[in-house]
């Protein structure tokens, strides 16, 4: 049962939080570093920041390929399925990567890699005061994030969306707004993000209103942060003085970015729990980073052959948990840079390979508009 | 094919706000087309944001995208495809490397000045609980949902709550929901009508809607009226009881309706 204030529980309200707290820390942090080390181990560059991104697309690309045919091929009070068969599916990716990291040395490297850049920050007076400066923006922006509300009326479709999930354990099945049943709304229900909010709900018994205001965006908001910081480091190469002042440009960026309300930074701080939000400021830039972890290869005579453009059919396989119009937009971006390439290079197989990543979105999109155009069952 | 390209122009207007974040976007691009030597920089911050630039503008794409994928008015999520925050950081951090601290110090009053702050005191107010949902809607929702454990209650809102109520409890159903209030959407809800725009509260109006037997159980059982609001009459002549008053609202049960629901679920489980 969620814990809510204001109503008489029986347990001790401390036990639930400390408990609460713990179960968010495992499965929105410990879960998908676990699950990223399987991705990272295969990599070049092993860091604890590039197993927590990817760990995400793991956990939300195994998430979609359960909770959708869920959806499609059970009725009323299906989410117990999703539980059943997630939960365990999770434990074992997250001990398959353990093992796979502890095979390949991932997890001494990592930590090398972690103990020489904190040495780096720690022995130098001028990176001291850059990091934390930017450890203080960030904390401002979590405090400003926690303590003020923009309101969103899409909350009332999202939001809700989730909690019916977590209360009555029903997907998609009755209308957020109203609480009638209606029948399935193939534009957002193929984006099961709503869904996964309310699995940690479940898993952590927070209520899902609590997760998404409060509790999500000190996760994501540092992982926006991570990512773009990880980008800053392979684009400042030879100048990592510089790293620490990348994050506080970032950071300063993000929270004067509400030039409109259409910015991803305007998404990022006012609606950070909804699918398209995530998409904008984790997703993408995820590809961004992505293609410069893959360019030393892709630029140069050795390009590896398929097996480099694994992440990136990763970052597309995971675009449909987060919405359909993330799957386009992915997809645009994977062939736009497999073109680029293509170019600079004079050969057609970086285009290629571009275009085979883009198949798990081509999938999403046929059953997608199979769905919208013959109607659901 | 001149007014697509004047429709993405118009979006990216839209998108540009208030603020100068794209001036510097661009400003940033010429310098780093000029300045970047680096290969796999170029590729990153250069060519693949110029092809994306061009794929966003050109009309084909832009038809394209609004007949088979989604409406004009999401068009703008496009411009999220451009790593704008990337390049612009960056270019600034390539900028003032020589002289850091007046340089940082120069590009963080640049960010500010050309940007916006996101928690302006207009557009953002101060949270009252984890929810982030009105303390009084979460106190009145407590109220309503306390009959027959199990069984979802309906209740009719005014505006200002109709976006929070399910979003702290899914028990709680409403009459009428957010598509009859968004006047895009083009949706006619009776309901809102009689008890949201009317200008006078006609309750043989509102209870004839709401009480008909054709809602089974989802008859409406509460009534949350914001105090002050013209009634035609007082709502007890007409079997409401008055539950609480508080924070400028009264919460009133309809003891008609909820006599009916126990009717409708007598000798079933919720009831034993």
């Amino acid at each position: 049962m969620s814990w809510s204030p204001g109503r008489r529980e029986s347990y001790n309200v401390t036990d639930m939080i400390i408990f609460q707290i713990v179960m968010s820390i495992l499965i929105l942090v410990a879960v998908p570093v676990c699950m990223g080390l399987t991705v990272v181990s295969g990599l070049k560059c092993r860091t604890w920041p590039l197993a927590l991104t990817y760990g995400y697309l793991v956990m939300m690309t195994s998430f979609e390929l359960v909770t959708v045919p869920v959806l499609l091929l059970t009725d009323y009070n299906n989410f117990r399925y999703v539980m059943w068969i997630y939960t365990p599916l999770m434990l074992i990716l997250s001990a398959a990567g353990v093992i796979r990291a502890c095979r390949t040395g991932c997890i001494g490297e990592a930590n090398d890699r972690l103990k020489d850049e904190l040495s780096d920050i720690f022995h130098d007076r001028e990176q001291l005061i850059v990091w934390s400066v930017a450890v203080v923006i960030l904390i401002v922006t979590l405090v400003l994030v926690s303590v003020r509300v923009i309101f969103d009326g899409d909350d009332a479709y999202y939001v809700a969306q989730s909690l019916i999930a977590q209360q009555k354990g029903a997907m998609y099945s009755s209308n957020p707004y109203t609480g009638r049943a209606t029948t399935i709304d193939m534009r957002h229900a193929l984006a099961v993000f709503t869904m996964w909010i309310s699995y940690v709900g479940k898993i952590t018994g927070i209520h899902t209103t609590v997760l998404c205001h409060s509790v999500l965006p000190l996760v994501f908001i540092p992982l926006t942060i991570v990512i773009y910081g990880q980008t800053g480091a392979r684009l400042l190469k030879g100048k990592m003085v510089m790293w620490g002042y990348f994050v506080i440009f970032t950071e300063v960026f993000i929270l004067f970015g509400r030039v409109s309300m259409y910015t991803p930074e305007a998404f990022l701080l006012a609606r950070t729990w909804q699918g398209k939000a995530v998409a904008a400021n984790i997703l993408l830039p995820t590809l961004i980073l992505t293609y410069m972890i893959m360019s030393d290869r892709l630029l140069s005579d050795d390009d590896g052959g398929f097996v480099i453009w694994l992440p990136m059919l990763l970052v597309n396989a995971s675009a449909g948990i987060f919405s359909s119009l993330a799957v386009v937009l992915v997809c645009v971006m994977t062939g736009a840079g497999g073109l680029v390439i293509s170019i600079m290079r004079r050969r057609i197989r970086p285009l290629i390979s571009a275009c085979l990543c883009c198949i798990p979105g081509l999938i999403y999109m046929i059953l997608y508009l199979y769905y919208t155009y013959f109607g659901w069952r | 094919m001149v007014d697509n390209i004047k429709d993405v122009f118009r979006v990216i207007w839209q998108y540009r706000g208030s603020g100068f974040l794209l001036v510097l976007y661009l400003v940033a691009l010429v310098y780093l087309f000029i300045t970047e030597k680096d290969k796999r920089n170029r590729f990153l911050v250069c060519y693949l944001p110029l092809t994306l630039l061009l794929i966003y503008i050109s009309p084909v794409y832009y038809r394209i995208y609004v007949l088979g994928i989604d409406a004009v008015g999401t068009y703008y999520r496009n411009l999220w495809m451009i790593p704008i925050a990337v390049t612009v950081v960056y270019a600034g951090c390539k900028a003032i490397i020589a002289h850091r601290r007046i340089g940082a110090v120069i590009v963080c009053a640049a960010l500010v000045l050309c940007g916006r702050f996101t928690y302006t005191a207009v557009e953002s107010v101060r949270a009252e609980n984890a929810y982030h949902i009105p303390q009084y809607v979460c106190d009145l929702c407590d109220m309503m949902t306390q009959d027959i454990d199990g069984v979802e209650v309906y209740a009719c809102v005014p505006l200002e709550m109709l976006f929070y109520a399910r979003q702290y409890d899914s028990g709680l159903c409403l009459i009428y929901g957010r598509e009859a209030v968004e006047p895009v959407w083009g949706y006619y809800d009776p309901c809102y009508e009689a008890y949201e725009l009317a200008e006078t509260l006609d309750w043989d109006e509102v209870l004839e809607l709401t009480r008909s037997p054709e809602r089974g159980i989802g008859v409406v059982t509460y009534f949350v009226v914001p105090e002050g609001r013209a009634m035609d009459s007082d709502p007890t002549t007409h079997g409401l009881t008055e539950i609480s008053k508080n924070n400028g609202y009264i919460l009133y049960k309809d003891e008609v309706a909820a006599e009916h629901v126990r009717e409708v679920l007598k000798g079933t489980l919720y009831m034993e």
